[in-house]
């Protein structure tokens, strides 16, 4: 699990308090807490079969918390089209999922869990709206992992979230 | 008619910068200017915090560097605390910084910079990208990654997960180095230092296609400064400061940190929040100087023991740079080699006997109320300046940050490039890819002000004197 964002930035720390939180119930994941998105994530997630990359996104856009499932798709790596997301972090999940398949033949299947945010001052506290969409990307991000626990033992493919691929 | 080519932001620069070209009426270009138009307001902040706290904060500040932030504030602490470190407590520290000095030079050359040379200036910037270096080396795109993973590693390994570890604290370090965290980083030197030669051969057989764009990308004379140590050796984390001119003659030497406002100005421009850091004898802006890799490489008079490989690519280094070197496309080639330097100290220090052992911080109480500390970032000098009360609260808080202090280069930089390929009314293909090189070059880092910012397309506007817009291209 990748919670990134930058954590002296208001809202911008709900994917990092959402990593330090599931962290602290589920020992057996890795848990990355990242200021912002960099190349050597795209190991991680060439080593992972499951991965949940979890960021704030405006919540002038996206209102409520986002699961979906990620595909990198090749031609819009190609284009550039990834190369700079609505919060300016350093890469797009995107991008790092189609690096790990570039550069170490596989990569994890990604979900990205978006956390609605409406402050990115300097400071600590979270708005109250973005206070709420931690708690439930918590709890989101825990059924994901359940699911795909649950999955692995019984073998079948899991399904997770029924929502659209974005890619 | 005066006009102005706008370049908004600069691409695969952290943070956001942007870059304006005013022309003359004939079409050639009056002044050019690098802009932060963002407001950092960190060291207000950070007033009325604990001064314990103060470490673990200034690294938060920053994605790509924080152990650099650690490093300079926890050595201010040690100043209030007036407070001697274990030696063991120093030497982890060292390795620590060291281990930063990697990935962030490792993030720089293979990720930012390498698709520049590996394709060339004039490609279209949808190939010139890390994807299009993977496509035509793979092997290479994969040892870079695992180059910056091992910079990453150390310091995960010395400060536990997370990227901003309050594992550096005035006093010396939190805990020591266990013996499989020693093992571990000695299992992956020879790796690190084996793809450091191979980039550094690889750059050094690209050079002669880029002779054009080494004499006119920040080729100027500018004095430099870094920290050096007690024999003027190649530094990055102790010593005292010095400062060279463009022929690589000692200005001044042996200075005092503390003292840094008895030789660093900082003027302030109106289109600017970034300051302007000057060397003050020499006033504003005649005392232009640059830090970080390049300005590393020309203060030292040698690199020390312990790096030897590093040590005779220095050598070549100055021979193929004439000396003290003035092109700043040299940054990327003493990257390289400040890459290198750092995996042999860590590789020598893993072999210290004395490495693991357990003492490894001093405890004390406030002593001073005022301490500057500072060390070497990757981009180059970090200060970092506190007044305490005494509870040891924060009372005041001045942070003179690396790519600040480049800032008057990356001005003349962007200045140079744009009188030298600009000629006329039009913009030439590929003016802009240089433009964006030559502010690289510097590896200017604005994580600190990074948050949230929308799309970040890059846009070029020109705009005549009555403020219409007469041609605008946006990439991106």
């Amino acid at each position: 699990m990748v919670g990134y964002g930058a954590d002296l930035r208001g809202d911008d720390a709900a994917g990092r308090l959402v990593a330090e939180r599931v962290a602290e119930r589920r020992p057996g994941v890795k848990v990355l807490s990242l200021h912002q998105l960099t190349p050597e994530v795209a190991a991680d997630l060439a080593e992972a079969d499951f991965a949940v990359l979890v960021d704030a996104a405006l919540a002038d856009l996206h209102p409520g918390v986002r699961v979906l499932e990620l595909n990198a798709d090749p031609a819009a790596v190609a284009s550039g089209a990834y190369n700079a997301g609505p919060l300016g972090h350093a890469e797009d999940p995107r991008k790092l999922m189609a690096l790990a398949h570039e550069v170490f033949g596989r990569c994890a299947r990604c979900w990205w869990v978006t956390i609605p945010a409406v402050a990115f001052e300097l400071g600590e506290p979270l708005s109250p709206v973005t206070e709420a969409g931690v708690a439930e990307a918590v709890e989101r991000v825990e059924g994901l992992l359940n699911e795909w626990t649950r999955c692995s033992i019984s073998g079948e493919r899991p399904p997770c979230e029924r929502s659209p691929a974005i890619g | 008619m005066p006009k102005t080519i706008t370049i908004d932001p600069v691409t695969r620069v952290e943070g956001h910068g942007k870059v304006t070209i005013r022309l003359n009426d004939d079409g050639s270009v009056d002044q050019a200017r690098f802009h932060v138009a963002e407001f950092r307001g960190f060291e207000r902040f950070c007033e009325g915090r604990p001064l314990e706290e103060m470490a673990g904060i200034t690294a938060r500040i920053c994605g790509i560097c924080p152990v650099s932030h650690l490093m300079a504030s926890a050595k201010t602490g040690d100043a209030i605390y007036a407070v001697k470190i274990p030696p063991t407590g120093e030497k982890l520290r060292r390795v620590m910084n060291l281990g930063q000095i990697i990935q962030s030079h490792a993030l720089s050359f293979f990720h930012l910079s390498s698709p520049d040379f590996v394709f060339g200036l004039d490609s279209d910037p949808k190939d010139r990208n890390i994807f299009g270096v993977m496509k035509a080396d793979p092997d290479l795109a994969r040892k870079g990654i695992r180059l910056r993973q091992f910079g990453q590693r150390v310091i995960e390994i010395l400060g536990g997960k997370k990227i901003h570890p309050a594992w550096v604290a005035p006093g010396g370090v939190r805990t020591p180095l266990t013996e499989e965290g020693r093992q571990e980083i000695i299992s992956r030197v020879a790796e690190s230092k084996e793809t450091t030669l191979l980039a550094l051969s690889i750059f050094k057989g690209m050079l002669d296609q880029y002779k054009d764009e080494v004499e006119v990308f920040g080729n100027f004379p500018s004095l430099f400064m870094s920290l050096v140590g007690e024999d003027g050796e190649w530094e990055h984390y102790g010593g005292s400061v010095r400062f060279v001119d463009s022929q690589g003659n000692i200005v001044a030497d042996k200075l005092d940190p503390m003292n840094y406002k008895q030789y660093v100005g900082e003027a302030v421009e109106a289109d600017s929040y970034l300051k302007f850091p000057y060397y003050m004898p020499l006033g504003y802006p005649d005392g232009i100087y640059r830090v970080g890799p390049l300005a590393r490489l020309n203060t030292c008079s040698h690199i020390g023991e312990g790096a030897p490989l590093a040590a005779a690519e220095l050598m070549e280094f100055r021979q193929r740079g004439g000396g003290t070197v003035n092109m700043s496309l040299y940054y990327h080639y003493a990257r390289l080699i400040e890459i290198l330097a750092g995996v042999e100290f860590i590789e020598r220090y893993m072999d210290d006997p004395h490495i693991t052992d357990t003492r490894v911080r001093s405890i004390a109480g406030i002593n001073q109320l005022e301490a500057v500390g500072v060390s070497e970032a990757p981009r180059g000098t970090l200060f970092h300046h506190y007044a305490v009360d005494a509870d040891g609260m924060i009372t005041k808080v001045n942070l003179i940050i690396a790519t600040g202090q480049n800032n008057l280069a990356i001005n003349n930089t962007v200045d140079q490039i744009a009188k030298h390929y600009i000629k006329g009314p039009e913009i030439p293909e590929g003016m802009l890819n240089r433009v964006e090189a030559g502010v690289r070059a510097y590896d200017p880092c604005l994580s600190c002000s990074t948050h949230a910012a929308g799309q970040m397309p890059l846009k070029v506007t020109l705009i005549g004197a009555d403020g219409s817009i007469l041609d605008e291209v946006t990439r991106g």
